[in-house]
């Protein structure tokens, strides 16, 4: 049992934080954002809590804390221009944005360590706090989906002209989606410094960007679960088929084709939406026959 | 409140004059026809009004609030509330979903309130349900409200439409071609609707080209031609215009 833990525990962990990460971009996805700035907002997140725990020797929740909001801000700083820019332009932005964190860390050695990045960072985040966090995101997530903000961001994302002219103002959500977006990012920044004891450039890079993505796609954009599941797909696959690991990159492709064309939703979405199809069919069939004359007149189809 | 006006009001796209100094009112509790051919330029008022379209010039007054350089959503929190000429629901939501989101003009809960889930936040969404089923019931709806809203026939598509812009409790309720697609039955049922919520004070502005229903339904008709105002009038005077004659069937 023992040896068991100690295998799986440091995958388990990193699990967690990938959840994070992929939540940071599914809520952008979710509100009509086509942002890719996960992977910059983690940097903002790594380094400012590394530093502070590190350098400053700064308590770690504050220090966490800290960190969140210096992804807050970067968030709605990355808002001022993107929220009024829609799809693609939004994308090339924001993968921009990934860039410009990789060289500014890169370039600010005395702060950042640079090429070596900041190493010997306490281990704080072990797997209990990680499983507390994650819980409570995954409560904050699960709450704005059931209210008033699930709702405007459903709209926006369908469309946006409608959800106008509803009285929805979409610049204030698109703010608001890059400052929480930008928030979850830094957390999960930040963990995996204080996880891994140590934070680099590179780790903030483009991978990062594509697999955050990826596991939203792969798991679902819509409900809560699809990034977990699209994460745990992603990164327990390779580690549970052992002679797949050597080939990660190709297992993660070969994954999103296969689920692109055949559960276009994600995996958990397209599951979800079988389901009700299923129960909605056997119900639908008694309201159509009472519907047939309703007492405007209208016969439907 | 009780005038929507229009004054001199004017869009240019590029060389093309769309509306050119199009000076109209309408009133609350009253059926008011915008008509005119093909390119007229009706959709770009209604653009211009809800805020997606800013005008070149003139002036758009909703009582003594100007509505000319503003954005669409606070149009409709001003209670100007639209439909569109090719029906756009929310395909992948509930038609009770899609009239729940109608509601959202009167959400008085912050977003951080939402955010967390505050007990205020579920009393509104419970309340905003229940008037969403009200409005369905009230169009006898209630058998579909659960039903993907892009499942519906095209009858009921327009009507969930309809029923949606009624959610933000509009003052002026703006019909862009409602009866685009609908049979005589359908349209007639649309016209009896819209007729009684006229007479509940909501001041109906209907751009459509089905002539029968803006001479039955409307009460006062302005028929504009390239941008311009031709005539205007009771349906009588407008059908026997000689502008307007010319305009629809040329020389």
């Amino acid at each position: 049992m023992g040896g068991f833990v100690a295998t799986w525990q440091p995958l388990f962990d990193l699990i967690c934080i990938h959840c994070i990460l992929a939540y940071s971009q599914y809520v952008a996805l979710r509100a009509g954002l086509f942002s890719l700035a996960t992977a910059g907002f983690a940097s903002v997140g790594g380094y400012a809590g590394a530093y502070l725990l590190k350098t400053l020797h700064w308590d770690p929740v504050v220090s966490g804390f800290a960190a969140i909001l210096a992804g807050v801000a970067a968030g709605l700083f990355l808002s001022l221009p993107l929220a009024r820019l829609r799809g693609a332009f939004q994308a090339i932005a924001t993968i921009g944005f990934v860039q410009i964190m990789v060289s500014l860390t890169l370039y600010a050695a005395p702060f950042t360590g640079g090429a070596l990045g900041l190493n010997g960072i306490p281990k704080v985040a072990t797997t209990i706090p990680l499983i507390v966090v994650l819980a409570l995101t995954i409560v904050l997530l699960t709450t704005i989906n059931r209210t008033g903000i699930g709702r405007a961001f459903d709209a926006i994302r369908q469309d946006y002209t409608v959800a106008g002219s509803l009285g929805i103002s979409i610049a204030t959500y698109f703010r608001y989606a890059f400052a929480l977006s930008g928030g979850l990012g830094a957390l999960g920044g930040c963990l995996l410094g204080f996880n891994t004891y140590s934070v680099q450039p590179e780790v903030f890079g483009f991978p990062l960007l594509v697999s955050s993505i990826a596991a939203v796609i792969l798991g679902g954009r819509a409900s809560v679960a699809g990034p977990a599941v699209g994460t745990i797909f992603l990164m327990a696959l390779p580690e549970i088929a052992r002679p797949l690991a050597d080939e990660r990159l190709l297992v993660q492709g070969v994954l999103l084709i296969a689920v692109i064309i055949y559960l276009p939703q994600g995996i958990v979405d397209s599951l979800l939406q079988r389901y009700r199809s299923v129960k909605t069919r056997r119900l639908s069939t008694v309201a159509q026959s009472r519907a047939q004359e309703g007492p405007y007149g209208f016969p439907s189809a | 409140m009780d005038f929507l006006r229009l004054e001199k009001l004017t869009k240019r796209f590029g060389g093309l004059e769309a509306v050119g100094e199009l000076t109209i009112a309408f009133k609350r509790g009253h059926i008011t026809g915008l008509i005119g051919p093909n390119g007229a330029g009706k959709t770009t008022v209604v653009n211009m009004i809800t805020g997606i379209i800013v005008p070149t010039n003139g002036d758009i007054w909703l009582g003594a609030r100007s509505l000319t350089r503003i954005q669409p959503y606070e149009a409709a929190r001003l209670g100007i509330a639209r439909t569109f000429q090719n029906v756009r629901l929310l395909t992948e939501a509930s038609v009770l979903d899609n009239i729940v989101i109608g509601f959202h003009r009167h959400q008085k809960s912050s977003l951080l309130a939402n955010s967390i889930g505050l007990p205020a936040v579920w009393r509104e969404k419970r309340d905003f349900r229940a008037r969403a089923h009200a409005l369905i019931e009230r169009f006898g709806m209630s058998e579909l409200a659960d039903r993907a809203a892009g499942a519906l026939s095209y009858g009921h598509r327009r009507l969930v439409e309809v029923i949606r812009a009624l959610a933000l409790a509009p003052s002026f309720l703006l019909l862009d071609e409602p009866c685009a697609g609908m049979n005589d039955v359908e349209s007639r049922n649309l016209g009896l609707i819209i007729r009684e919520l006229a007479k509940e004070g909501v001041g109906i502005v209907l751009v459509e080209h089905n002539m029968r229903f803006v001479m039955e339904f409307c009460e006062h008709i302005f028929v504009v031609d390239s941008g311009r105002l031709i005539a205007e009038g009771g349906p009588q005077a407008v059908r026997n215009d000689a502008n307007v004659i010319r305009a629809y069937l040329g020389n």
